[in-house]
């Protein structure tokens, strides 16, 4: 019976635990484990011999920070700034969240609402670490990597002992958060399930709107694995996971007879993935295959009482299948990986033309060399064929570390990244009906011209129409340096990496021509601007006695347009006092780069354990620098002081207290200082309360 | 409608003038900047406007040289080319309105039938449109405007704001009911010369 169920599975087949690694089946040393990345490499690597800026953030101290949600999580950490922008997502090195590659178990998230992944659809009950790799140097994922690649671990059910955990949190003002979490191995099957629900029936902060600025929803995750270990060589298993979410929101509007009305909003999102895997090790060699499959669909609407037509509709669907191969040879200190793989997606939508369907496949090749634990180095690169093998992107990586003495490390990586031109940029047709604008994707913006002149409509162009191309993806090219010393080693640990990333042939959408029926603009995309970032990023981790950690973390980081520079050696840039009408010019110091991306953000994080009383108290200070918010005197660039946000710093405290080994008490108050910032985020909401506890009913040793 | 800001040029721009006092350089007289309010561009017809009297001049005269600039939403016309028998027409400079102290004296673009001589669109011409959710619109910082009238003298222009009363920071949306009004400044050299400071 159980052979028949491993032979049903097999063919369904292939999967992969991007961390499930060889011959570790059983062990469950966390400090093994919490040692071993994979995200950089594609192969299971110690940390301290890794080449390239990787930071992982482990399961104690998840736990500790009592975060429900990977946004809450990934804000505390050096070098990650958040935005809000359509949804939740991240950046680094100074890049939009855009080029930031979400993945869980070392697979793509599917369902991006303009190009980024909401962090908060991603529940952290059961992620058992997040590595996190900066820069393009991952470039092995293909695109969307080039600011870094955020890789989201969950348990391994291959690795669990059998345990039943229960926990309830509450949030305060409004986030109830139940989470049942199982796994159970019996001889060569293991199983892992975590179902979590959070529920939120909103919260308002200007009480003189319906509106409410925290949203009611209701999001269940359901996320399963099963492994079975067919032999000494063979393993096999699948991953399923289903989210739901549903938000539900009021406001109040003016129709057109210039009556109050209720206006009502409802989103939805389903996702659906599952992901079977192959895997054969055998002495020096290892073969994954493994299969991704996700089915996504969003929808939301706006209706107001007493008109007919949606204020607002959107609806998205897109389906994704992945299959990929990839063998790691290793024999004393040299490892080759080799992989290949293909995706196919096909996406519907209403803001899109028709029904769109994308395939790409995908070679990549991988080479390290461990020297005697001194010299470590890697070399690599992934090769894509968009659509058909016409045309091939390239990415190559090369990255070393040099262990100078046990005190002092040095490492050195470059390669490139980048980022495919999204969905809506190649087939967007949008047409704002009440301004009489229009939007259209690159590959389809020439067809509707033509359609519009042929509907007896003059289009004056701006840009000649033959200057509308299939775009080209995002490319960027990256260099980061960094020193790690150990004054004391395995107690003081200080990092400093110096980044700097040249991007080119952003997409951005510009207007193209005008309709001459009723002035409306249409804006179609190029691949128009180069910038830059750099910066330097600084941690400093230092035990100071048994249990007790202090960890400082700065991060410094500028992100520039080569075009505005010019611009301003020119003299080109100006700016109009609103007051006193008169213009100056823009100063190259006075430029403040690109928007929403603080100079300067700080954190200092302590955590202490108690054995002997079984608790542990973790206290966070997240300081970050002023930011570009908006570009208020039109001149396209931030250059004045009222164009950046304030800044700000939060105080999060959380204590966790364990009884008889298996219950859990934790109280957290984020934001201690009750900060608010209402114009900038609505969603601080000043100081929040966290109450948990968790039980673990079943726990065999 | 008629309010008038006098502007004495030389004092408008600071370090100029505190340089040209310590020299103590007699200047010629000169020239005053006006700053005109509220031109009220909402109507269904053009809103023609002398630069030379420095008044809105009445539709029934569209046909003459009395007029040299004319505003309707933010179309601006030019008294010349396909727009009136005038000679006016228009060179755009990016630069500070201070520095452009003479008028070229060829290359003036005039309204044809392709385009304006002062563009329409975002971007373009003299302003930008901001798009969702604003839709605000905002004229050019650094944008200056050297004009030929339609009797062929030389001025330069800047558009300062298109709501009424210039307020700091207008919002498309919230403020639609007070656009359409232009605030401009200019200086006007009556003489015939190209110099316009």
């Amino acid at each position: 019976m159980k052979h028949k169920l491993s032979i049903v599975i097999l063919l369904q087949c292939l999967y992969f635990i991007a961390f499930s690694q060889d011959s570790l089946h059983t062990e469950t040393n966390d400090n093994a484990i919490e040692e071993i990345v994979v995200t950089a490499t594609k192969t299971a690597t110690k940390l301290e011999k890794s080449t390239v800026p990787l930071s992982q953030i482990v399961q104690k101290y998840i736990k500790a920070t009592g975060s429900i949600k990977l946004a809450d999580l990934l804000l505390e950490q050096t070098g990650i700034q958040l935005s809000t922008f359509l949804g939740t997502g991240v950046q680094l090195q100074g890049l939009s969240a855009e080029y930031t590659l979400i993945l869980l178990n070392g697979e793509p998230i599917v369902g991006k609402n303009a190009g980024v992944v909401d962090l908060s659809r991603i529940v952290v009950s059961n992620i058992k670490k997040v590595e996190i790799v900066k820069g393009p140097v991952s470039c092995l994922y293909g695109s969307d990597a080039m600011g870094g690649v955020i890789n989201i671990i969950t348990e391994d059910a291959g690795k669990l002992r059998n345990s039943v955990d229960y926990s309830v949190q509450y949030k305060t003002p409004a986030i109830l958060t139940n989470s049942l979490f199982a796994s159970f191995t019996k001889k060569k099957v293991s199983f892992e399930n975590s179902i979590t629900h959070n529920f939120s029936n909103g919260y308002q902060t200007n009480k003189e709107t319906i509106y409410k600025e925290g949203s009611p929803y209701n999001d269940f995750t359901i996320n399963n694995k099963l492994t079975v270990r067919v032999n000494d060589n063979w393993q096999t298993g699948i991953g399923f996971k289903y989210y739901f979410l549903k938000l539900k929101n009021v406001d109040e509007i003016t129709n057109d007879s210039n009556e109050v009305v209720v206006s009502n909003q409802v989103d939805k999102i389903h996702e659906f993935n599952f992901s079977p895997f192959v895997k054969f090790s055998k002495k020096n060699i290892v073969l994954n295959i493994r299969s991704y499959n996700s089915f996504y669909k969003s929808t939301s609407h706006i209706l107001a009482e007493n008109i007919d037509t949606d204020l607002y509709s959107d609806s998205y669907k897109q389906l994704f299948n992945k299959l990929e191969a990839q063998l790691d040879y290793s024999k004393n200190g040299h490892v080759f990986t080799a992989g290949a793989g293909g995706f196919y997606t096909f996406v519907k939508s209403n803001r899109n033309i028709d029904k769109i369907t994308q395939h790409q496949e995908f070679i990549y090749l991988q080479y390290q060399y461990d020297w005697k634990n001194r010299i470590m180095f890697n070399v690599g690169n992934r090769t894509d064929f968009p659509n058909d093998f016409k045309i091939q992107w390239i990415s190559p990586k090369a990255s070393a570390r040099f262990n100078i003495n046990k005190y002092f490390a040095i490492k050195v990586s470059g390669g490139r990244g980048y980022k495919a031109p999204d969905i809506r940029q190649q087939y967007l047709n949008f047409t704002n009906t009440l301004v009489g604008y229009s939007v259209f994707g690159a590959n389809v913006a020439v067809q509707k011209l033509e359609e519009l002149e042929r509907l007896g409509d003059t289009v004056i162009y701006s840009i000649p129409k033959d200057r509308i191309k299939p775009l080209s993806p995002e490319s960027s090219w990256a260099f980061n340096a960094e020193v790690e010393i150990k004054p004391i080693p395995s107690k003081l640990t200080i990092t400093a990496n110096y980044f700097r990333n040249q991007i080119k042939d952003l997409i951005e959408a510009i207007p193209t021509a005008i309709k001459s029926s009723n002035n409306g603009l249409i804006y179609t995309y190029y691949n128009l601007n180069k910038v830059y970032t750099q910066g330097v990023e600084a941690n400093i981790s230092y035990q100071v006695i048994k249990n007790l950690n202090i960890s400082v973390g700065y991060n410094f980081v500028e992100a520039k347009d080569y075009d505005v520079l010019k611009n301003i050696e020119d003299g080109k840039v100006f700016r109009r006092d609103p007051l006193t009408y008169e213009t100056v010019r823009v100063t190259k110091k006075e430029y403040g780069g690109l928007l929403n991306r603080s100079k300067h953000s700080m954190n200092v994080k302590i955590y202490y354990e108690n054995k002997k009383y079984d608790f542990n108290t973790y206290v966070r200070v997240i300081y970050r620098g002023k930011y570009g918010w908006s570009d208020l005197n039109n001149n396209q660039i931030l250059d004045a002081k009222e164009e950046y946000a304030p800044g700000y710093v939060l105080l999060n405290f959380s204590f966790t207290k364990t009884f008889k080994d298996r219950y859990h008490v934790m109280v957290g108050l984020d934001n201690m200082l009750n900060k608010k910032l209402p114009q900038y985020i609505p969603s601080m909401q000043g100081i929040t309360g966290i109450f948990g506890f968790s039980v673990n009913f079943l726990n065999n040793k | 409608m008629k309010k008038l800001f006098i502007i004495a040029l030389s004092c408008a721009a600071f370090a100029a003038c505190k340089k040209e006092e310590d020299k103590k350089v007699t200047p010629v007289t000169p020239l005053t900047a006006v700053l005109e309010r509220d031109i009220n561009a909402s109507g269904a017809r053009y809103q023609f406007y002398s630069i030379e009297t420095g008044d809105t001049v009445p539709v029934t005269d569209s046909a003459s040289t009395k007029w040299d600039i004319a505003f309707r939403s933010t179309t601006v016309l030019l008294n010349g080319g396909t727009s009136g028998p005038g000679q006016a027409g228009v060179i755009i400079l990016d630069t500070l309105f201070n520095e452009v102290t003479t008028a070229p004296a060829t290359g003036y673009a005039q309204d044809n039938a392709l385009g304006k001589g002062i563009p329409t669109g975002s971007n373009n011409g003299w302003y930008n449109y901001a798009g969702d959710p604003t839709h605000t619109i905002s004229p050019l910082a650094g944008k200056v405007f050297v004009i030929r009238t339609a009797t062929g003298k030389y001025a330069k222009l800047e558009f300062i704001s298109y709501y009424k009363g210039a307020p700091v920071a207008p919002n498309g949306v919230t403020d639609a009911g007070i656009s359409r009004f232009y605030t401009i400044r200019y200086i006007y050299q009556p003489d015939g010369t190209t110099k316009l400071n």
